[in-house]
């Protein structure tokens, strides 16, 4: 699904991405933890297509495509999902219509037919169903005067009905309540399947307790510079970042 | 006198015979008041960025053919509203609604309605001060427009539309005067959806008597060489309420005056509007709200969206007399510069002479937001529509002000008519 060589990546002149190696495959979910400034954001950004974020070595490929091919909306059409760390505010966006047009551009990219309001709406109560969660917030503009942990579960809408083939999700678990971690852990284990696969950046161990990682690797200074299964991010969780150095980044 | 008198004096000998009244004294009167100021010259403040270099070519052109126009108004008429069609500056009974029959609606077209009263509002407006010198030469050759008047508690439900179109190549002058009795209520729409006019000049004459209201839309959907100058005089008397709202979409000019005099206390005059702008557009919004009692609440609530080389203007000046204590006015005027080559002019002016009112004001410039941007394309919106879907929620919340739905759903859709139509969005 996704193949990262040798990653590197500047933002502005300063060097952030120092040579990412990472292979993920269907089916597989991989927790990215690491200190703050590290550049798990940056690695998403990049992923995304975000523009200011230079690539100066290395290569991704996704599907088998090489991913610099193509845009960040291309690559959202094409299945790429990112849920942003801090969702951005859209003031007079309505949730509704943005979402309407964002899956009918992935649907037409799909090679399926556009649906109309009321079979948007048909899906998206579905949707919502399943995640346990209601509508009143895709009523609203997006993300505008959301609480943090409301932002996050509207991510999570948005990743349902989108319903992408590879996830990255950047810290989607912070500012979370505990039931709303609950909901949207739910929310991310109702995507897994044999052709998903997802990326969780976080902090916590206790994201892991719900979505269980196949692969756990510490992201510091801009390289990955260690990986294991799920008993590594219990080690974090206990010992902290200490074992990997002093963090000259920060 | 003034340098550009005897050719516009030839001009007016040339178009009185077909005015309605066209020899009568009280045109020569407005003339007269019109020839002594001239046209405003762009060193005055008020007119800086109108340009009125298309009244200084010929002022007559040719007239359209109005039975060619009929589908142009079809499609735009606002449905369950009296309509009133205006070709060439002139009504057109056979494209319009019946007027009759509607209680306590007194309507007719000016040109028939020209009483002794009538006569002297028209010809009393304007002339004054150079600024005012549209509304004379407006007075001086009028052609036709509606006399409104609405009776003591009569609500009036269904919106009357004024539709523009069809104008010749030279200048058009309509003349609106509306009457709000105590009491009433009623909306008006004025759309201009004018092809080629090189200037139509609209002056609106409105009173609004004790606890009245009035909600009046302006539609600017003119054609892209047409110059459309709009002026609003309004006075409101205590408890009425005033709620304007202009669209500032087509043309090459579109300029939006109001003047109001807020005369009765516990009044509220509100104002509220959007420019759009691309390749040269002008688009210039020109407020004086008159705070001359206590008690009373103005909003004034302006954005601009500017592409290319176009230009927006807000010039909102709030006076509040010595008298008129616990005034609470609010003005905001916000803008959106698509291109480094677009600009937005705001220039707010407070002249307060009471010590306890609340005024404020605020204008801020910006562009498009990058993360915000971001975020669209992040989930999968191409950047055209997401520059689109940024820009419509931009202006979104100033449609608020417009209380009826169905006439908010019909402005909301003209702009966004503009907003993807042709020469948007790909100046940046
Ligand atoms: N737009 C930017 N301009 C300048 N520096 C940036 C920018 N974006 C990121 N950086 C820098 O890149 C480094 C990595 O940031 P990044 O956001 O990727 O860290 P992170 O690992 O996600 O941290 P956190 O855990 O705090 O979210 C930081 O030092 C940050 O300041
Ligand atoms: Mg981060």
């Amino acid at each position: 699904m996704l193949e990262i060589q040798n990653l590197h990546a500047t933002v502005g002149d300063k060097p952030i991405l120092k040579g990412i190696n990472l292979s993920v495959k269907g089916g597989e979910v991989h927790a990215i933890m690491g200190p703050n400034g590290a550049g798990k954001s940056t690695l998403g950004n990049v992923l995304a297509g975000r523009e200011g974020y230079n690539v100066t070595d290395g290569s991704v490929s996704y599907q088998g495509k090489d991913l610099f091919e193509l845009e960040a909306d291309e690559r959202a059409r094409d299945g790429l999902f990112l849920g942003f760390q801090y969702p951005v505010e859209l003031p007079g966006v309505n949730g509704m219509t943005f979402l309407r047009m964002a899956t009918n551009a992935v649907r037409e990219h799909r090679g399926e037919e556009a649906l109309d309001g009321m079979d948007f709406l048909k899906l998206l109560k579905g949707k919502i169903a399943d995640l346990d969660m209601d509508d009143a917030l895709l009523k609203r503009s997006v993300n505008v005067g959301f609480s943090g942990g409301e932002k996050k579960r509207n991510e999570i809408i948005q990743m349902a009905v989108l319903d992408p083939h590879l996830m990255i999700l950047d810290e989607t678990d912070s500012g979370l309540d505990i039931d709303a971690l609950k909901l949207v852990s739910a929310g991310i284990n109702l995507m897994r399947g044999p052709e998903k696969a997802i990326v969780l950046v976080t902090h916590y161990q206790r994201l892991l307790d719900y979505v269980k990682p196949d692969f756990v690797h510490v992201l510091r200074d801009g390289q990955i510079v260690d990986s294991g299964g799920p008993e590594l991010a219990q080690k974090l969780e206990k010992e902290g970042y200490a074992a990997y150095g002093a963090d000259e980044a920060a | 006198m003034n340098a550009e008198t005897p050719l516009f004096a030839e001009q007016f000998e040339a178009a009185r015979p077909a005015l309605p009244d066209g020899n009568a004294s009280w045109r020569q009167l407005a003339f007269d008041r019109f020839a002594a100021l001239g046209l405003p010259s762009q060193q005055r403040e008020a007119w800086r960025y109108t340009s009125l270099a298309a009244l200084r070519g010929e002022l007559t052109g040719q007239a359209l053919d109005s039975a060619a126009l009929a589908e142009t108004v079809a499609a735009q008429k606002i449905d369950g509203a009296l309509h009133l069609v205006f070709v060439a500056g002139q009504f057109v009974p056979e494209l319009s609604s019946a007027l009759e029959g509607i209680d306590g609606l007194s309507i007719g077209n000016l040109a028939d309605s020209l009483d002794d009263t009538t006569v002297d509002q028209i010809v009393l407006a304007g002339g004054e001060n150079p600024d005012e010198a549209l509304v004379a030469l407006n007075g001086a050759l009028v052609s036709d427009g509606v006399v409104v008047e609405v009776a003591e508690g009569a609500s009036i439900t269904q919106p009357i539309q004024l539709i523009y179109l069809g104008n010749p190549t030279g200048l058009v002058n309509i003349r609106n005067i509306v009457r709000m009795q105590p009491g009433s209520r009623a909306t008006l729409v004025e759309t201009a959806l004018d092809a080629n006019a090189a200037v139509l000049n609209v002056v609106n004459q409105v009173t609004v008597a004790a606890e009245a209201r009035l909600d009046h839309l302006r539609v600017m959907d003119d054609g892209a060489g047409a110059n459309h100058i709009a002026q609003t005089r309004l006075t409101l008397a205590e408890k009425s309420h005033y709620e304007g709202f202009a669209l500032l979409a087509g043309g090459a000019i579109a300029r939006y005056e109001v003047q109001a005099v807020i005369e009765g206390e516990q009044a509220h005059c509100g104002l509220a509007g959007i420019g759009l702008g691309t390749g040269k557009d002008v688009r210039d919004v020109i407020t004086h709200v008159d705070h001359a009692v206590p008690n009373c609440t103005s909003d004034q609530t302006f954005k601009n969206v500017m592409d290319d080389h176009a230009s927006s203007v807000f010039q909102g000046k709030v006076t509040v007399r010595q008298d008129a204590q616990h005034t609470d006015a609010i003005q905001s005027n916000q803008n959106m510069l698509l291109a480094r080559t677009a600009t937005a002019n705001a220039k707010p002016e407070l002249v307060i002479f009471a010590d306890d009112v609340k005024c404020a004001h605020g204008a801020t410039v910006g562009e498009l937001d990058a993360d915000q941007l971001f975020y669209l394309q992040a989930r999968g919106l191409n950047e055209q529509t997401a520059r689109q879907l940024l820009i419509e929620g931009f202006i979104a919340d100033v449609f608020e002000a417009i209380g009826d739905e169905a006439l908010r759903n019909h402005l909301r859709g003209l702009a966004s008519t503009w907003l993807h139509g042709d020469g948007w969005g790909d100046h940046a």
